[in-house]
């Protein structure tokens, strides 16, 4: 292999190697927009699935997918963010971490705290 | 029979049981502080603790005994306080309770919403706490249930004067076992604006008819316990309020040195100190409780355990659970107590000191209250800070009616967030300058106990372990992540 062939090969590894991590951002695009993407499905006013402590870093975008098997209201306090729940629909809460503190999140009409987003000071 | 019982069991605890919010009031949005914040504020404790122990040995005399030192008092600093501004305080305060009582029955069904909520647990427990530190127990002076109990007494002379000499045994117990029912119903008694109405109006019920039985003074002094409770507050205070032995119901005031209130006397009883525990551990338990490791006792713990032996629903388990943090409340005093007795008997020890435990335990007790005192300050001033001040907007429309009386009632409508990394370090440094005067307290109160220098600063050395102690305490439950949604998920 002569020297200037070396250095074609040697320059697309380069750029490939490049170019994997930006294939990765861009398919990480339409997340980065949600940001930290958190599922959660309640069952008779239990949550079954998803954390019960969301942590994020004060600025993030935070996205809630809500599933629950019963109507209710979603209450996120602190942020004061209100969302109807229809019976096994999923809903979409979608918000940017402003506010550092911890937030607990609750169903209304079934009483019950869900859980809690931590969004921590940079 | 066995699964009849269970049933009943079941049944019982059911009813009894609390729901999954366990603040009276509001949310607080504190994040739990950062471990490298945790470990500066206990480096802190320590270092400052043995900067105390190098100055008193720098400070201490070669030979001979130490003198004690005597709180400072200045005759001409002795004031009337004007006895319009107690009669205008008095009428407020009475006012005020009524209002509470009133809102409660006429105003919001929503706690958050009504001011009675706010009120009481905010202004009056909380604020009035922590003026009292600094302008002293002006409690004692404008009491509405004394007042109310003057005023009866006015009417119909001779009511108070009591039936029944008071029990010396009994001491502050009345004062504890009512302070120790306001927490449980704080934590666990979900409380609903029209319930705490109705407490109020029992609990000045409670005042009159125990006033009646043991005479006024005797209640007041060791019964009612919000005056036992702001009366320890107060000694803090560098304001002290004396009663005119001259002229009934009025009152004169001097200034002192902020906590030497605190040496001027030593607990009479064991109530008392039992009542000061009382103060840490409660609060202690209120930021304890709902952490990962506390729910985890029980959940990961206890359940499995228990559970595998004894078939219940979920349910029922939810009950026991608020029956294990209830008895739990009650237990972790004797865990304080007994830490607290261990190392003063080592302090006994070390200086052959001819004094009893009982009595040492007794001398030394009110030099926790400033500890008390900061773990109440950084554990409720959030809960000040954000729902107490919402009383601004309430006073315009206390019955939820839309008046608008001074201007205020649209005032606070956004949730009040504070800044994250302010509350962090306002928490370390209350904790550790509650630490500092602790410390020192229980330094002067040493050289009075002991009056042989080197005694003196051997007999601190266990109560600075306590010191730092309880003060790494207090840091370490601020540390603790907090348990989100423990009822859905338990295991």
């Amino acid at each position: 292999m002569s020297s200037r062939r070396r250095v074609a090969v040697v320059s697309w590894l380069l750029l490939a190697a490049g170019a994997a991590p930006a294939a990765v951002a861009a398919d990480q695009g339409g997340d980065a927009a949600q940001g930290q993407v958190v599922d959660i499905v309640v069952h008779q006013g239990k949550r079954v699935s998803g954390p019960a402590v969301i942590k994020v870093q004060q600025g993030d975008e935070v996205t809630l997918h809500i599933t629950s098997d019963a109507a209710d209201e979603f209450h996120l306090h602190g942020y004061n963010l209100l969302m109807h729940l229809a019976p096994n629909r999923t809903a979409t809460l979608h918000f940017a971490a402003k506010l550092a503190g911890r937030f607990t999140f609750e169903l209304h009409k079934a009483d019950v705290e869900l859980g809690a987003v931590e969004v921590y000071p940079r | 029979m066995r699964r009849a019982g269970k049933a009943v069991l079941a049944l019982t605890l059911a009813g009894w049981s609390g729901a999954a919010s366990a603040c009276v009031l509001g949310a607080v949005y504190n994040l739990p502080i950062p471990f490298a914040l945790y470990a500066s504020g206990a480096g802190g404790a320590l270092v400052v603790s043995f900067a105390v122990v190098a100055l008193v040995l720098r400070a201490a005399p070669a030979s001979g005994a130490m003198r004690p030192v005597a709180p400072e008092r200045r005759a001409d600093s002795l004031a009337a306080v004007p006895a319009w501004l107690v009669e205008t305080l008095r009428w407020a305060s009475v006012f005020g309770l009524l209002l509470t009582i009133a809102t409660g029955f006429f105003g919001s069904s929503n706690p958050l919403a009504n001011f009675n909520m706010t009120f009481f647990w905010m202004i009056f427990l909380l604020g009035l706490t922590y003026l009292t530190a600094v302008l002293g127990d002006i409690y004692a002076l404008i009491s509405p249930w004394r007042t109310l109990c003057a005023w009866i007494e006015r009417a119909v002379p001779g009511i108070f004067r009591g039936r029944l000499p008071y029990p010396r045994w009994l001491g502050y117990y009345p004062a504890l076992a009512l302070y120790a029912a306001l927490i449980w119903g704080e934590l666990f008694g979900q409380t609903r604006p029209a319930t705490l109405s109705l407490l109020l109006i029992g609990y000045g019920g409670l005042n009159v008819l125990a006033a009646w039985l043991i005479g006024r003074n005797a209640w007041f002094q060791y019964g009612e316990f919000f005056s036992v409770f702001f009366g320890l507050v107060g000694r803090m205070a560098p304001i002290e309020y004396l009663q005119d032995g001259a002229a009934a119901g009025s009152w004169r005031m001097r200034l002192r040195k902020p906590f030497v209130g605190l040496l001027d006397l030593r607990a009479e009883h064991v109530s008392l100190l039992l009542f000061i525990i009382f103060m840490l551990s409660s609060t202690a338990f209120d930021g304890a409780h709902e952490t990962v490791p506390w729910v985890g006792m029980f959940w990961k713990g206890l359940y499995p355990a228990l559970s595998a032996h004894l078939v219940l629903p979920y349910v029922v388990w939810v009950s026991v659970y608020y029956l294990w943090q209830s008895v739990m409340l009650l237990l972790l005093p004797l865990c304080y107590l007994a830490v607290y007795l261990l190392l003063l008997w080592l302090a006994k020890t070390l200086t052959a000191s001819a004094l009893s435990l009982h009595d040492l335990a007794l001398r030394f007790a009110f030099t926790l209250i400033p500890i008390a005192f900061v773990y109440n300050v950084t554990h409720y001033y959030g809960e000040l800070s954000t729902q107490g001040i919402q009383i601004l907007r309430m006073i315009s429309d206390p019955f939820n009616l839309g008046w608008n009386l001074f201007g205020t009632a649209q005032w606070f409508t956004a949730p009040i967030v504070l800044d994250v990394g302010t509350v962090w370090h306002t928490q370390v440094a209350l904790i550790l300058a509650g630490h500092i005067v602790s410390v020192y307290l229980a330094h002067v109160e040493a050289l009075k106990v002991f009056p042989n220098p080197r005694h003196a600063v051997l007999s601190q050395l266990p109560m600075l372990v306590l010191m730092v102690l309880l003060t790494t305490v207090g840091l370490w439950i601020l540390s603790l992540p907090i348990d989100a949604g423990q009822l859905s998920a338990p295991v």
